[in-house]
């Protein structure tokens, strides 16, 4: 019998694997089979990853992307040239405002293409290195939007005295593009200070980065703790993505609890992979001001005003109310029990 | 009955072969008895989340409107094991076109994701980047990170109610609030 159970457990494990092994092959080799409904993608040609082109001061180097509409809808897809500088917490930033950087050098072929539904289009773009160029990487992107996303929402009309909002969203795929000129591979990290910084009735430590160098960081790992009196009042332990050179980065750490006004010493260090280890030795006051500004702002944006100690008594109510009539009726039916059989 | 499994699993797996290889090049079988394709890559794709529209009626002094952001799902077919990142960035609110009407402080936060699920029950995801609310501006702040060999296949990020909070001044004027919310999905570098 428990044969029988694990023979037919077994096989319903392993038609299971079959059919998502079959599902895996059926979408790697068919991907318009299995296009979401999302449907934009963009990717550099002949590679799933990002383009790598080596090139020389006041030269030109060539590249292609290819455009993909993965929908069963017609798209019209805009194309555009980015620098990529850092987010907030590592991980590339693709900038397509106006540019400053290597995103500067790159000319897409076509600005706009339209896909008919599950079809693709390769776009060629040449980028001219600058002849006063530095030596290392230096990092742009292309950056695809389908461009129903860029479309005015409809309008919808406030009452008085009521505002009616809209979030609009708009999806961006990119591809990098790093173009490497002759020169040392150099990385480093360097902190530049910290500080607090009110918004929204949100306290959030910050502290300044700046990669440096002449090719990116992979990542960073970076541990603190912030200190009053010889206390910890909290620690954090995050992990930072990518980092380019060149692109200062305001990391913001939400401050847990509510400060105090007063000075605290914020410790630790952060290991970037393949750079030396930044030492945190800094000191960050809570002001009156500030005090006062995080006042004014009022609470912190919270779901729920009621604190979570409320929760768990709240919870433990519930289980009593529950357990506690159903333990009575127990002990009474089991003392009637004995009396019946006395 | 362990060898009979593992023949039966030689055969199905043979049999996956074949089909992925008439599925993904049926022209480019070259001779009788040859078994030969080629299996091109897939894409990577993000499907970005709905976003509820919201009405709030003012009061004179600073509050918070929550509203709720769907689901989303981030796919990478490529099998290129390069991972990718989602970053996520806002305009700064308007009423009715005009930035200073939203109010002095007009800010959008974003409660960070919870980790993402894969229903083919696949491990080694994307990594959600940081924790709690967080204010979001016109600098990207990356929420997930697949790093190299992760975050392969569908990965769904659930739906939740209340987790993009706008505060909406004390001094900001009745209308049409706009802002925009651009999510990014871009190749490791």
């Amino acid at each position: 019998m428990r044969d029988g159970l694990l023979a037919s457990h077994r096989s319903r494990r392993l038609a299971g694997a079959v059919a998502a092994a079959l599902a895996v092959a059926l979408v790697a080799a068919a991907p318009a089979a299995a296009a979401p409904s999302g449907g934009l993608s963009i990717a550099a040609e002949g590679t799933g990853g990002g383009l790598r082109l080596d090139g020389e001061p006041g030269g030109m180097v060539r590249g292609a992307v290819r455009v993909s509409n993965l929908s069963r809808r017609a798209m019209t897809v805009r194309l555009q040239a980015a620098d990529i500088g850092n987010a907030a917490n590592g991980g590339a930033d693709f900038r397509t405002g106006t540019l400053a950087r290597a995103g500067r050098w790159l000319t897409l072929s076509a600005n706009e293409v339209r896909l008919a539904p599950r079809s693709s289009r390769r776009v060629g773009f040449t980028a001219r290195v600058p002849a006063g160029a530095a030596g290392g990487s230096h990092y742009a992107g292309v950056v695809a939007i389908d461009a129903a996303d860029l479309a005015p929402p409809p309008a919808r009309k406030a009452a008085e005295g009521e505002q009616t909002g809209t979030i609009q969203r708009i999806n961006r795929m990119a591809v990098p593009v790093s173009i490497r000129l002759p020169g040392p591979v150099r990385r480093s990290l360097a902190l530049s200070g910290a500080a607090l910084d009110v918004r929204a009735g949100q306290t959030t430590l910050r502290l300044g980065l700046r990669p440096g160098g002449t090719a990116f960081l992979p990542g960073a790992r970076i541990r603190l703790r912030v200190v009053r009196d010889g206390r910890t009042v909290f620690g954090h332990r995050a992990g930072l993505g990518q980092m380019v050179p060149g692109s200062a980065i305001d990391y913001g750490i939400p401050w847990r609890g509510r400060p105090t006004e007063g000075e605290y010493r914020i410790v630790g260090e952060i290991r970037p992979e393949g750079a030396p280890v930044v030492r945190i030795d800094e000191r960050v006051a809570f002001t009156p001001e500030i005090a006062e500004r995080l006042e004014r702002e009022g609470v912190a944006v919270t779901r729920s005003a009621i604190p979570s100690w409320i929760w768990i008594v709240l919870a433990a109510a519930a289980v009593l109310i529950v357990v506690a009539p159903l333990t009575a009726w127990k002990l009474a039916r089991r003392s009637g029990t004995l009396v019946t059989s006395r | 009955m362990s060898t009979f499994t593992f023949r039966r699993a030689g055969r199905l797996a043979a049999g996956i072969a074949l089909t992925s290889a008439l599925v993904a090049a049926p022209s480019a079988l070259a001779a009788p008895g040859d078994v030969d394709g080629e299996i091109d890559p897939g894409a990577l794709t993000t499907v970005t989340p709905t976003i509820a529209p919201f009405t709030d009626t003012l009061t004179g002094v600073a509050h918070d409107k929550a509203t709720d952001i769907g689901a989303w799902s981030v796919t990478d077919a490529r099998g290129s094991e390069v991972g990718y990142t989602v970053t996520v960035s806002a305009t700064a609110p308007t009423i009715n076109g005009v930035a200073a009407d939203a109010g002095t402080g007009a800010t959008v936060s974003l409660e960070t994701p919870a980790a993402p699920t894969s229903a083919e029950g696949l491990v080694a995801g994307p990594e959600v980047s940081g924790s709690g609310m967080r204010l979001l501006d016109a600098d990207a702040e990356t929420i997930a990170t697949a790093q190299i060999e992760n975050g392969m296949g569908q990965w769904d990020f659930a739906a939740d109610t209340g987790n993009l909070v706008l505060r909406i001044p004390g001094d900001a004027k009745p209308g049409t609030y706009l802002s925009t919310l651009t999510f990014t999905t871009g190749v490791l570098l």
